[in-house]
């Protein structure tokens, strides 16, 4: 269940500083946590740059200096070594913490993630743990092309044995990310880089938020809006919008799209009967394609109005700014989709 | 509370409170091992009326039969807490018998400490048809002195009463759509038990306990009151099919049970809806003058509580058990001079061709046990004593009744019993052990001048049979050609455990003994 913090003190943290607190103190309360990545240190071997550089995003930031190379391993530029070691170190004790700079680059790694640290629990009959986590960048927006502006998690939520995370906020960030390096299981711990920057108040001490519960950050009664990562924000500052004209929406954040907390999807669509899934996924095949069948199945009654899905279109992310921005599920969309629903 | 001594008998059970006066309860009596809920029918007093120890209080219809309740103790009809129409399961509270001087306090007292029975209803539509009765949950405090009268209606914040209870629920796990909706209807979390993940306190979990608490859901009004055609209905969850029903029959969704999925009213809901509204009240029996729309010339009708058991069981045993018949004729002129003897010598006597077959078959079971048989599906249960069950017709359906180790019996005697069965089996009255269980059946339409037909068998037993009426033919005797009165008959069997041999060595048998009925003495 969710450890709240016992002091109470709290300040406003970026999403980035989130994830880094949830690291540092979890490195220093368990030994056995290790981070190793592409520049993860940085600034390895230079003179005077005592402080690390801590990744093209800043993320593992300041990790290096206090906990030394042992632990904040800066590896070549190969996902499937990086990942292939983190799943052994993690079977043999440690509680790795293993970067794909971008989680696009999972296609060479794929094996390592897939068909071996998600069976390792499985196929050696529960006697094996793997206790790792790869973090990865996701999502597009940042202008990095469509080799680094995928969003791969249907490809990794299709996938027993893993876990997937997908924090929306600061607050969830560190929470999720100290509850997934105390799990037993491979975590795949997915922040979307356009959110690195986002502010929230988030507490000092470490606390950890259980997987498989979805937050409501906005609550109403007219519609369900079911939302992911990035796509939380959007989807509340179209409920906001839509409130001014007396639409109340339910936006649902999963937080965990593995697990998935259908029982909270269920139920909100039991009271509004209406549902809209924005996903930033391509449609076919995604979280979004998945919600809408779960309630097609197990809610249909339910439902008052054909389920609504807005997604990413089935096309590579878009280079040019102004086709990227057009690519990206954006708020009027949303208001659409929940518009539509509504027959208004 | 005050402490309570609590006789559980059968029907009723007793409380004396401080003052020794003498609550008595009313509750859904078992009657047989199927049972396990019943539909209140009618009451026969009203709420204050006296009542004598034996007098009948109301009437309850089961799958199989209508019966009455009569009282088991005197005083006056304090409460009546179950209406016409409500289903409600075996031991659930229905009124309560006490003296006058039991004030209402203590009527409500002991009305709420039965309400712990969370199974009162046997659905939980049924619960929202039921006058919403001031309830407490399991700790079965005494209700407020506030409390309303016993059908007067309450909002679903002010009748959960200790649902309410409870110290600061914040940190009690619940799915937020439950802790949204435990505020509307002022539950306390900690008083729920969570099914959800991590144990959380759903949706459903909440409304269950709202429900069970006596209480009703947000957005399902309130039903006792009806018919309410001006209603607004279009919330009530129901199926498009029942939807569309209910416009076209004038039936207002709210006033439909919602037996569904999820809780939807569907189509079968509607239909019996229409039927209760159907039904004609006593000043306008006749014909009525308006002449329907062709199209609607056609009338619903819904499926009684005996017409769906026998549909069900039917259904089974045809597609269950692999029916194969034998048939063969016999002469009955022996027989039927037989009974005239009999029925002339014994003024009492009124012995029927049916009485002769059915204490044949009790005979011929005895000579061939393994005809005298049920079957359920694993176990071959083989039986000392013939209970040949009499398939009786009744204006509802069809009813068994049984005349239990008939080969004991005098044919008079036996004749006698079968006259009673049929005539209690038409007014509704036969006990459950009167009609269930059974070795062997006897179906009859010889009356009607059928010739023949096939039965189905009446699970668990394994075989049955059918008796067509007895006529004038040819028949070749000795290579000439003369005149017999011949009856057909016609025994289905299941043949998962009765092979055709034996069926046929039972079938000789029977004949042998109807043609000449002396040898049935032997």
């Amino acid at each position: 269940m969710t450890t709240t913090p016992t002091s109470g003190t709290s300040s406003l943290k970026t999403y980035r500083e989130a994830i880094n607190d949830a690291l540092r103190q979890e490195m220093r309360r368990d030994p056995t946590v290790i981070i190793l990545g592409e520049e993860v240190s940085g600034g390895a071997g230079c003179a005077g740059q005592d402080d690390a550089y801590g990744g093209v995003f800043g993320v593992t930031k300041g990790l290096m200096p206090e906990f030394g190379r042992e632990r904040v391993i800066d590896t070549p530029i190969s996902e499937s070594a990086i990942i292939g070691a983190a799943a052994g170190a993690a079977n043999n004790g440690l509680r790795p913490v293993a970067e794909l700079m971008f989680f696009d680059f999972i296609g060479v790694c794929f094996d390592q993630i897939f068909n071996q640290a998600a069976k390792f629990r499985y196929m050696f009959g529960g006697k094996a743990r793997t206790p790792m986590v790869i973090r990865g960048t996701v999502g597009a927006g940042w202008r990095a092309g469509a080799q680094h502006s995928n969003m791969l998690h249907p490809v990794v939520t299709h996938i027993p044995g893993l876990k997937v995370v997908m924090p929306s906020n600061a607050y969830d960030a560190k929470g999720l990310l100290i509850q997934a390096i105390r799990d037993d299981d491979p975590v795949l711990f997915l922040e979307h880089k356009i959110m690195y920057d986002l502010k929230c108040e988030v507490p000092d001490e470490p606390y950890t938020i259980p997987f498989g519960e979805a937050a409501f950050p906005r609550q109403g009664t007219d519609v369900t809006i079911v939302a992911i990562s990035n796509m939380v924000t959007r989807a509340i500052e179209a409920a906001d919008l839509l409130a001014k004209e007396g639409i109340s929406c339910d936006v649902i954040d999963p937080r965990t799209v593995s697990p998935l907390d259908e029982e909270s999807i269920l139920e909100s669509v039991e009271v509004t009967g209406r549902l809209v899934i924005v996903d930033e996924a391509h449609e076919r095949c995604s979280l979004a394609a998945d919600i809408s069948s779960i309630v097609a199945e197990k809610g249909f009654s339910s439902l008052r109005a054909p389920i609504r899905k807005v997604t990413a279109p089935h096309a590579p992310v878009p280079f040019s700014p102004v086709l990227e921005d057009a690519y990206v599920p954006s708020v009027d969309r949303i208001v659409n989709a929940v518009r539509d629903v509504l027959g208004a | 509370m005050c402490p309570a001594l609590i006789v559980l008998s059968t029907l009723s059970e007793t409380y004396w409170g401080l003052n020794m006066s003498v609550i008595t309860a009313i509750n859904m009596p078992k009657w047989g091992m199927e049972m396990s809920e019943g539909v209140i029918s009618v009451w026969h007093l009203n709420i204050g009326d006296p009542v004598i120890e034996g007098a009948d209080l109301l009437d309850v219809e089961t799958s199989k039969i209508i019966n009455t309740i009569t009282a088991s103790h005197a005083g006056n009809l304090r409460a009546i807490t179950a209406n016409p129409g409500d289903t409600l399961n075996v031991g659930a509270l229905l009124g309560v018998i006490a003296s006058n001087d039991v004030s209402e306090e203590d009527i409500q007292v002991f009305i709420a400490s039965r309400s712990n029975d969370t199974s009162n209803h046997a659905t939980e539509s049924a619960a929202q048809e039921l006058a919403p009765v001031a309830r407490q949950d399991a700790e079965a405090k005494p209700l407020a002195p506030s409390s309303p009268t016993l059908t007067a209606a309450s909002t679903p914040t002010t009748s959960l009463g200790s649902l309410a209870l409870g110290e600061d629920d914040s940190s009690v796990g619940a799915t937020v759509v439950a802790r949204r909706l435990a505020k509307d209807y002022g539950v306390n979390l900690n008083n729920l038990n969570g099914t959800g993940r991590h144990n959380r306190v759903t949706k459903a979990d909440l409304e269950q306990a709202v429900l069970a608490a006596g209480g009703q859901l947000i957005g399902q009004s309130d039903s006792a009151e009806r018919p309410r055609p001006a209603a607004d209905d279009s919330q009530v969850k129901a199926t498009a099919v029942a939807r569309r029903l209910a416009k076209d029959l004038k039936v207002n969704l709210l006033d439909c049970r919602a037996s569904g999925d999820r809780g939807r009213v569907c189509k079968a809901d509607v239909e019996a809806q229409a039927a209760r509204q159907q039904t004609p009240v006593p000043s306008t029996t006749g014909q009525s003058h308006i002449e329907p729309p062709a199209e609607l010339q056609t009338e619903i009708i819904a499926m009684s509580g005996m017409r769906k058991t026998i549909a069900r069981r039917l259904q089974e045993s045809k597609q269950t058990a692999p029916h194969f018949r034998v048939n063969t004729d016999v002469c009955i002129d022996n027989l039927l001079a037989t009974r005239k003897l009999i029925n002339a010598s014994n003024r009492q006597a009124k012995v029927s061709v049916n009485d002769f077959i059915v204490k044949a078959c009790a005979s011929a079971l005895q000579k061939i046990p393994s005809m005298n048989i049920q079957f359920d599906g694993e176990n071959i249960t083989r039986f000392q004593h013939a209970d040949i069950s009499v398939a009786v017709a009744i204006d509802e359906g069809l009813i068994t009744p049984i005349v239990k180790a008939s080969e004991t019996k005098g044919l008079v005697a036996l004749s006698n019993e079968i006259r009673d069965l049929a005539t209690r089996a038409k007014i509704g009255r036969l006990s459950a052990e009167e009609f269930q269980g059974g070795t062997f059946c006897v179906s009859n339409l010889g009356m009607f001048g059928v010739k023949s037909f096939d039965a189905i068998i009446n699970p668990p037993q394994a075989a049955i049979l059918a008796v067509g009426t007895g006529e004038p033919c040819a028949v070749v005797r000795n290579g000439e050609l003369t005149v017999a009165t011949m009856m057909s008959l016609s025994l289905s069997s299941d043949h998962r455990v009765i092979d055709g041999a034996l069926a046929a060595e039972f079938m000789s048998c029977l004949k042998g003994l109807l043609e000449q009925p002396a040898t049935i003495l032997g």
